[in-house]
């Protein structure tokens, strides 16, 4: 999505999901005392406000969860962003800057 | 001309709860009932380093032997020129940066340091949602055009 420049398995606990299509880094989900299944993402962002984009990121989640009929698993979602991408070629860093 | 580094800073407020995380560490972590964000210290490193870099008159970060070994590292591919001369302190709410340039020759130190700090402080408050209270920048050089160093040319073709 927009704003996400890719996903990482982090630089604590690594995030990292393995099944039978593949291992998904990045992602990884720990099943809570209630039942449900709390969502920790690990994000390398674009240069982009983070926090809006943390909400977007969980709305996104949430559609996806609940389209695939799981929505009532679903506990919080915790995204953190270790990293910046690398400025795409050509890009003149940060928009409105005083250059 | 070198290590002159004065050194001024935005504020004397201390960073509240002012935690350490130097070295990568997560922090700022922003607790929402639909899950926590976090936003690791690389990141405010680096939103740091391109804001500074963006103004007018600044040349380079970092000092003469972390742009060598930045360099060095580059080329490696492990170093990134971004966090080059940004050290920061990053609170729950609040960040504390300090910056190591090159000015270039000619522009005004005094207005070229109260650029960058309100370039970094716009930035990291836009792109981190954080506090800045203070951006100490340290003058580590003078740039004059023609400084750089020509490669010398091969012995052998």
């Amino acid at each position: 999505m927009p704003g996400v420049a890719g996903a990482v398995a982090g630089p604590g606990l690594p995030r990292v999901t393995v099944d039978a299509t593949g291992r998904m880094l990045g992602v990884s989900a720990t099943a809570q005392a209630d039942g449900r299944y709390a969502v920790d993402l690990c994000l390398v962002a674009d240069l982009v406000p983070l926090h809006p984009l943390a909400d977007r990121i969980r709305t996104r989640v949430r559609g996806a969860v609940t389209r695939a009929g799981v929505g009532g698993a679903l506990g919080g979602i915790d995204v953190e962003f270790a990293d910046l991408a690398a400025p795409r070629p050509g890009a003149a860093g940060l928009a409105g800057g005083p250059r | 001309m070198s290590d002159a580094s004065p050194s001024e800073s935005q504020s004397s407020t201390a960073v509240t709860q002012r935690e350490s995380h130097r070295g990568g560490a997560p922090a700022t972590p922003l607790q929402t009932e639909q899950g926590n964000t976090t936003i690791d210290t690389t990141v405010v490193t680096k939103v740091a380093g391109i804001a500074a870099r963006e103004v007018r008159g600044v040349h380079n970060l970092g000092g003469g032997v972390g742009r060598a070994l930045g360099g060095v590292a580059q080329r490696v591919g492990v170093g990134d020129e971004r966090s080059q001369g940004v050290s920061v302190d990053v609170g729950e709410r609040e960040a504390a940066v300090d910056l190591t340039v090159v000015i270039e020759y000619g522009e005004s130190i005094p207005q070229v340091s109260q650029a960058i700090r309100d370039n970094v402080i716009k930035r990291i408050e836009g792109i981190c949602g954080l506090t800045v209270t203070e951006v100490n920048v340290a003058v580590n050089d003078l740039y004059f055009p023609g400084d750089e160093t020509q490669e010398e040319p091969s012995r052998v073709e």
